[in-house]
């Protein structure tokens, strides 16, 4: 099982043009504690729709690889955006699911992952080029190195430990994410 | 969802194909068409009916303005009258 902020980290070092949407709660709060970037779309509500705002960001810029950073919780509230994403088969789309198997925020109820709820499974029954369980750190590389190949949509369920960590708050302003975001899309490259 | 287009300032287009009002023949489909432009304007949606097939064009071309020029939230409903009366019996 991984420790997820040592995943986190390692799966965002050296990103490159890498754009990152995160997934309300844990996941939010793991990117921002792996280094604040400008290229970090922090979602902090909209639970199921990260991997469609994720999608979305893909077709608009299929040039740049796009990270889908999320929770079981929030993925399984989104199960449907999967069949979409199969459809639409975005090659530098990837789907990062960090599985602690409980629902984090609300105090910790086991979530259907918990209960055996195979989501490589439905990824891969839903068309993705690549989905993988991935509980090792000795696979983090080949996992980074998936996010940027291009040949997506990739599937990844991380199997982390599902510890209370300290919190680490990015900035809540909606408008003030989306705006940093766009400049620096604008601007980088 | 909707939360997204206020707190960030997202310009979103929605065109509604609306069910439960003009010659509706299933009692399920009422509930839920009789608020759906209500509710569109409780999340935040301008809402703009179109009755006739000649005004669709200009008005989803005047909401796309609105939208996209003001980072607002439109909401095109196509009523069942335009879609036309169904045929519930063959």
């Amino acid at each position: 099982m991984l420790e997820r902020r040592q995943f986190v980290t390692r799966l965002l070092a050296n990103r490159e043009d890498l754009l990152v949407v995160t997934g309300l709660g844990s996941p939010t709060y793991d990117v921002a504690a792996s280094g604040e970037h400008p290229l970090n779309f922090y979602l902090w509500g909209a639970m199921g729709g990260a991997a469609m705002v994720g999608l979305g960001l893909a077709l608009a810029q299929p040039n740049r690889p796009v990270a889908v950073i999320t929770g079981d919780g929030e993925a399984l509230m989104g199960l449907g955006s999967l069949a979409t994403i199969g459809v639409k088969q975005p090659k530098n789309l990837s789907i990062v699911v960090l599985d602690n198997g409980h629902y984090g925020e609300t105090g910790m109820q086991p979530s259907h992952t918990k209960a055996g709820v195979d989501l490589v499974a439905v990824a891969t029954a839903c068309l993705f080029q690549h989905a993988a369980l991935v509980a090792d750190l000795k696979r983090v590389d080949d996992t980074r190195a998936l996010l940027h190949s291009g040949r997506g949509p990739n599937f990844i369920q991380a199997t982390v430990k599902a510890d209370d960590l300290p919190r680490v708050l990015p900035n809540r302003d909606g408008h003030a994410i989306k705006d940093r975001f766009m400049q620096a899309l604008r601007t980088e490259r | 969802m909707f939360s997204l287009l206020r707190t960030c300032g997202f310009p979103c287009v929605i065109l509604v194909t609306m069910r439960g009002e003009f010659a509706e023949f299933n009692p399920w489909q009422v509930p839920m068409g009789s608020i759906t432009e209500t509710s569109l304007k409780l999340c935040g949606f301008l809402t703009y009916r179109v009755d006739a097939a000649e005004e669709v064009d200009e008005i989803v071309d005047a909401g796309c303005d609105m939208a996209f020029s003001g980072n607002l939230a439109v909401a095109i409903l196509l009523s069942q009258r335009l879609i036309g009366r169904k045929v519930w019996s063959r």
